[in-house]
């Protein structure tokens, strides 16, 4: 597991990084590799685990290896869907990777929101986003009419 | 916590998002209700539904079709609902003779077409659908999904003439000059490339005609030679496989004889592949409800790759809607029931069809009116 020594101003990789078994690349990222992918910005606190997770899947999804890639976006999905993490701190982590500009971990992540707010009512989005209905009654009421069948439980 | 999260972050979200689901979130505050709304995320849930679906290693076509897929042209006895085409989610069928209705059955919006202004002649011919051929999809230019649909006068006659309808307008028009060629099997064209596509013939020639969208002009397009193996027969019909035109018997279509057009060749199709893969095939579905048709579709059913599907039209779930530029609910239901204003526009139309020998000659001088261009209504 690679492991960040938070007191260094300059992030280094922990020589027992894994090796990432792949010839093209060597197993211990460069720094100025580490750099621009930007795990300079430190993740927010979702937990020790999820967070080396991240960091983890950062570092591989820079990987110049379409199959070391592909290899860690199936484990990450798998370990987002087996540790059922909750949608508050997987919108953390879409923020987060949407700040870092990581396209794959940014993928990997709303596709798991998607999955757990699809087929729910309308209230229980806005909670979940803790967003205030700003509709009237009759604007909500025209809007559901334009569509009944969908708001049909 | 939430709420800070920015448009982009919410559209990255909503995209992922089924159409049902996006029907809900529409609710959920106006900001979200504008960004559905807004065609930018229109076109960008359609492209991610896309890729989805190309990233899908196992699926050959999401197709569309009427339930009971029949291969034959069934128009000789049945007067009955039968499938145009269809295009970005947008579904045209005509539901009998050469009416037209487009929907979107994902979204259960429906919008009725005017009827096209031909008539044929009646003494001749037993419906007019033994003379029409047809055809939907999508101009890149304009941004707009276009209904085709191309007449002769009576069965035995060699021309056809042909008419388009741009959802945007709303209004029917001539495209060019008749047409040296006849329809006669495969009615339906087919989308591919951003043309449609039917076989023809024209004197003992048999060949495929297929109409630009965009810049609407017709081309020839040569069958596969002799010498390449190819034999035309009255069986072979004209599909889609892997976003490709091709050729294919409709009494056999999983046999391996099929043609596909690659990069402007004919070339044998390998189908080895076919065994891993599937199509889905979503069937139109229908209810009527005092006395109003709503229309939908299921779930889609898995249905061999390259089979009795080829035919049948493209299909993705999406929120593109059959009005156009009409964001409103009201007012796509105020337009609906102006049909006076429209019929007499196409009234016009109409009369300028028939005085087509006069037109023809003026036609000449106007040279500089390009083609997609000319005004709609013949003065």
């Amino acid at each position: 597991m690679a492991e960040f020594n938070e007191t260094d101003q300059t992030p280094t990789v922990d020589p027992k990084t894994p090796n990432l078994g792949d010839s093209t690349t060597s197993s211990q990222p460069k720094p100025e590799q580490i750099t621009t992918i930007d795990v300079a910005v430190p993740i927010p606190d979702v937990g020790p685990q999820l967070q080396v997770v991240v960091e983890e899947f950062i570092l591989k999804s820079g990987s110049d290896d379409e199959e070391v890639r592909t290899a860690a976006t199936n484990e990450l999905r798998d370990f987002i869907e087996h540790e059922e993490i909750g949608i508050t701190t997987l919108l953390v982590v879409v923020k987060y990777a949407h700040e870092v500009k990581n396209v794959d971990l940014l993928d990997a992540f709303c596709e798991r929101v998607a999955d757990l707010i699809k087929d729910k009512k309308v209230v229980e989005v806005r909670e979940i986003f803790g967003i205030v209905n700003d509709f009237t009654p009759g604007e909500e009421q025209a809007l559901r009419y334009e569509h009944p069948w969908a708001f049909e439980d | 916590m939430a709420a800070e999260l920015s448009f982009d972050v919410i559209e990255q979200l909503l995209v992922r998002l089924d159409v049902e689901d996006l029907i809900r979130c529409k609710s959920v505050c106006k900001s979200w209700q504008s960004l559905i709304s807004c065609p930018r995320f229109v076109k960008a849930h359609l492209n991610h539904a896309y890729d989805n679906d190309r990233h899908n290693p196992q699926l050959g076509h999401r197709r569309f079709a009427m339930s009971g897929i029949t291969n034959v042209d069934d128009w000789l006895y049945m007067d009955d609902t039968h499938i145009v085409g269809s295009c970005d989610g947008l579904v045209c069928f005509s539901p009998e003779d050469v009416e037209f209705v487009v929907i979107n059955p994902s979204t259960r919006e429906e919008k009725k077409l005017p009827n096209p202004p031909f008539r044929p002649n009646m003494a001749e011919i037993i419906m007019t659908r033994e003379v029409v051929c047809w055809g939907f999809g999508y101009d890149s230019y304009a941004d707009d999904y276009k209904l085709v649909a191309g007449f002769r006068q009576t069965y035995s006659k060699k021309r056809t003439r042909f008419y388009v309808l741009s959802l945007k307008s709303n209004i029917w028009r001539v495209i060019g000059e008749e047409v040296m060629y006849r329809c006669r099997e495969g009615i339906d064209g087919v989308l591919c490339g951003g043309a449609l596509h039917w076989f023809m013939a024209a004197a003992k020639k048999k060949v495929i005609i297929s109409l630009d969208l965009s810049k609407e002009e017709f081309k020839e397009i040569s069958l596969p030679t002799e010498d390449e193996g190819y034999k035309w027969n009255g069986k072979h019909r004209l599909g889609v496989i892997e976003e490709c035109l091709c050729i294919y018997s409709c009494r056999s279509p999983l046999s391996t004889n099929k043609w596909v057009m690659k990069n402007n060749k004919w070339q044998l199709y390998n189908d080895h592949n076919c065994e891993a893969k599937y199509d889905v095939a979503h069937h139109l579905t229908g209810r009527l409800h005092s006395s109003i048709h709503y229309y939908s579709h299921d779930d889609g059913t898995r249905v061999p790759c390259n089979g009795d599907y080829i035919r049948a039209s493209l299909f993705i779930k999406s929120l593109v809607s059959p009005y156009p530029h009409l964001n409103n609910y009201y007012e796509r239901q105020t337009r609906n029931t102006k049909p006076g204003q429209e019929q007499e526009v196409n009234k016009s139309v109409e009369s300028s069809a028939k005085g087509n020998n006069i037109r023809k000659r003026k036609r000449n001088r106007c040279k500089t009116y390009p083609k997609h261009k000319r005004p709609l209504v013949w003065i």
